[in-house]
């Protein structure tokens, strides 16, 4: 398949979730050397099997390690949901091809983006309803990384954005009232997903925590806003220009005669 | 989006790419370009006199570490190609400009690659350059053919890694050997750049920094980033001089220094600094950070939620010096398929030479990180 045709098969035109999918690693495919993608884990059935039947009120977001989220959105794919890919680390590109040493890259995303192209006429295959309600896939390493940190690793960390949902407004617009966050333990949801998971609660749709672990049923996740402290913490770092967004890269502290002239073109100020 | 490097098409529910381009008449596209060359010019001078003196640059409202960066006898470190772009909007007293975006300009695959396509697609017009090449050619002036080229970004930064990605591709094809790092992974031996990773270690012939200069400043070990600022010998694009000019406190410095800024101030709203106007009671002030590189740091009173506005009024009472008042203009909205918009045409000079148009239109007043991308076609009169 071609880099083109992997992308639309995650995220094909017209369907309803397809423009919030993450073009980062497809973007890599086209010089990418891939690996065999790791072996099934076995989570994904059983993951199906404890996960609500594919419903227009619900949707789900999977926070997994490296290529477990793209076997189990697959897996939920042939149950009716339609897996979106939020994957926002890149590999590194060396002389135009990505490097498979382990340890060059913080975050390993070689599993995932093997996993995303061999998967593909899998979940093409999966002939998804448009309307079909998202599960958004995430890479439970993303912020910390994948391998002991090292200075002289590539560091591809990333974080998970707010604006890189929809809105809970559209959601809410498209009959989502319930939102299941899968994750492999029964722990917080990561910081930089808590602020996307509590805006979504603020508007009044219910959150659930599914993890993954043996004999831990799914159970309802109320979130509190971040503490006044921690919060006016934050706005004195703002104050005094240290900081240029909560969760931002880390890094940035340290870390026209106007008219129309076709119906689909604007003219400027001439 | 796959081949461009276009990885945040979509920002929350905002579509950022238009599907539609914005024309413009050629004659209206060569007085921006002539405005901006020549603000180039300007800038330039006042940028060698500000870095003359160490009380100037303190006047900039720069962190300290900066200062001290950009305060030295040393020569300046040489520049591989010296890009910016001046962000001009067509308002009712005729264009503005609300900034130059002179430390680390981005938009290069909206502006080339997303343009040129739109051209392609639509049949309505030609674009009015090509960034990208531009920098390239620029580029290969400035640096051996073939050489070692390390372009640094920050970490967990999407929107500036595409960027770094973007550019690493077509030094890439052009036949440099490009890595992506981090500014502590540089090591400067007599004034020569070393790259020190587990992918590759050795001396590099250039670096594209696309990190911005007061994060580069808040980096613990200056030993790893103050060369690109002065006494380094490998050419660097941008160089960290580059930061004078986005200060938006320049212009409160430029009448001591004799230069001409006639082309300045035809663009430029009056400037002024937050003490001597009362910009808290007369809304036609807006408020903006000495280093504001993102549209979301402009504080206009009537588009600022009381909360915020309350937060801005503190931070500038806690450091007026590192702020800036400036006349509120009142944007021409251009209309749309999808209604009237603001407009922002970026244009970028690259070497002192126009070379293109980064636009974006938005149906707020302040173009920030939710603005929508659009194809600038320049139409025949």
């Amino acid at each position: 398949m071609t880099t083109e045709a992997i992308f639309e098969a995650w995220a094909p035109t017209g369907a309803r979730w397809s423009a919030w999918a993450k073009p980062v690693l497809f973007s890599c495919l086209p010089t990418a050397t891939l690996p065999e993608p790791p072996a099934l884990l076995g989570r994904p059935e059983r993951a199906l099997l404890e996960v609500p039947a594919a419903a227009d009120d619900l949707a789900l977001v999977l926070d997994l390690p490296g290529a477990e989220g793209v076997f189990t959105g697959l897996a939920l794919a042939q149950g009716g949901y339609r897996p979106v890919p939020l994957y926002n680390a890149v590999p590194l590109p060396t002389d135009g091809l990505p490097s498979e040493r382990e340890g060059v890259t913080l975050v390993d995303v070689m599993p995932i983006l093997a996993a995303l192209a061999r998967l593909a006429p899998t979940v093409a295959g999966c002939s998804l309803r448009a309307e079909a309600p998202p599960a958004f896939l995430l890479d439970a390493h993303r912020r910390h990384g994948s391998h002991p940190a090292s200075p002289l690793a590539f560091d591809n960390r990333s974080v998970a954005f707010t604006t890189d949902f929809p809105s809970a407004d559209r959601l809410l617009a498209h009959g989502i009232r319930r939102v299941w966050l899968i994750q492999a333990e029964n722990t917080a949801p990561q910081a930089d997903l808590a602020n996307t998971l509590r805006a979504w609660q603020a508007a009044g749709i219910a959150l659930w925590l599914k993890p993954l672990a043996p004999n831990t049923p799914a159970r309802p996740l109320m979130l509190r806003p971040p503490s006044w402290l921690r919060a006016l913490g934050h706005e004195l770092l703002v104050l005094v220009g240290l900081r240029r967004q909560p969760l931002g890269g880390f890094n940035g502290v340290l870390s026209a005669p106007v008219t129309t002239s076709t119906p689909r073109s604007a003219q400027s100020a001439g | 989006m796959l081949e461009g490097c276009k990885w945040d098409p979509q920002v929350g529910d905002a579509a950022t790419l238009a599907d539609f381009p914005l024309l413009m008449p050629e004659s209206t596209w060569h007085g921006l370009a002539q405005a901006a060359e020549a603000m180039t010019g300007e800038l330039m001078a006042i940028e060698q006199a500000a870095l003359a003196t160490r009380a100037s640059l303190q006047e900039l409202g720069l962190p300290d570490r900066l200062v001290d960066a950009l305060y030295s006898d040393e020569p300046p470190t040489p520049a591989a190609v010296r890009v910016m772009r001046f962000d001009f909007h067509p308002t009712t007293a005729g264009w503005r400009v609300s900034e130059v975006n002179s430390d680390v300009p981005g938009g290069f695959t909206e502006a080339s690659f997303f343009t040129r396509l739109m051209a392609e697609a639509s049949r309505e017009g030609m674009p009015a350059g090509d960034p990208l090449r531009a920098w390239a050619d620029g580029f290969a002036r400035g640096v051996i053919p073939g050489g070692q080229v390390a372009l640094l970004s920050a970490p967990g930064y999407l929107e500036d890694r595409q960027v770094t990605v973007f550019l690493a591709r077509e030094l890439h094809r052009r036949g440099w050997q490009t890595h992506l790092a981090h500014p502590a992974q540089l090591h400067w031996r007599d004034g020569v750049a070393h790259l020190e990773t587990n992918w590759h270690r050795g001396p590099m012939d250039a670096i594209v920094r696309f990190f911005q200069a007061e994060w580069l400043a808040a980096q613990p070990d200056a030993r790893n980033w103050r060369r690109m600022f002065h006494g380094g010998l490998t050419p660097v694009t941008n160089p960290g001089i580059a930061a004078v000019g986005e200060s938006k406190r320049l212009p409160l410095l430029w009448r001591r220094f004799g230069i001409s800024t006639y082309t300045w101030l035809c663009h430029l709203p009056e400037t002024r600094h937050p003490n001597e106007v009362p910009w808290e009671q007369d809304d036609s002030w807006v408020l903006k950070p000495a280093m504001c590189n993102t549209g979301e740091m402009v504080l206009i009173r009537p588009a600022t939620s009381g909360a915020d506005w309350a937060r801005a009024v503190r931070a500038v009472k806690l450091q007026p010096d590192r702020w800036i008042a400036q006349r509120r203009f009142h944007p021409e909205p251009v209309n749309t398929p999808d209604g009237p918009r603001q407009a922002c045409i970026g244009v970028y000079v690259v070497d002192g030479r126009c070379a293109g148009a980064y636009a974006r239109l938005s149906e707020r007043a302040v173009i920030d990180f939710a603005a929508t991308d659009v194809a600038l076609l320049l139409t025949q009169e």
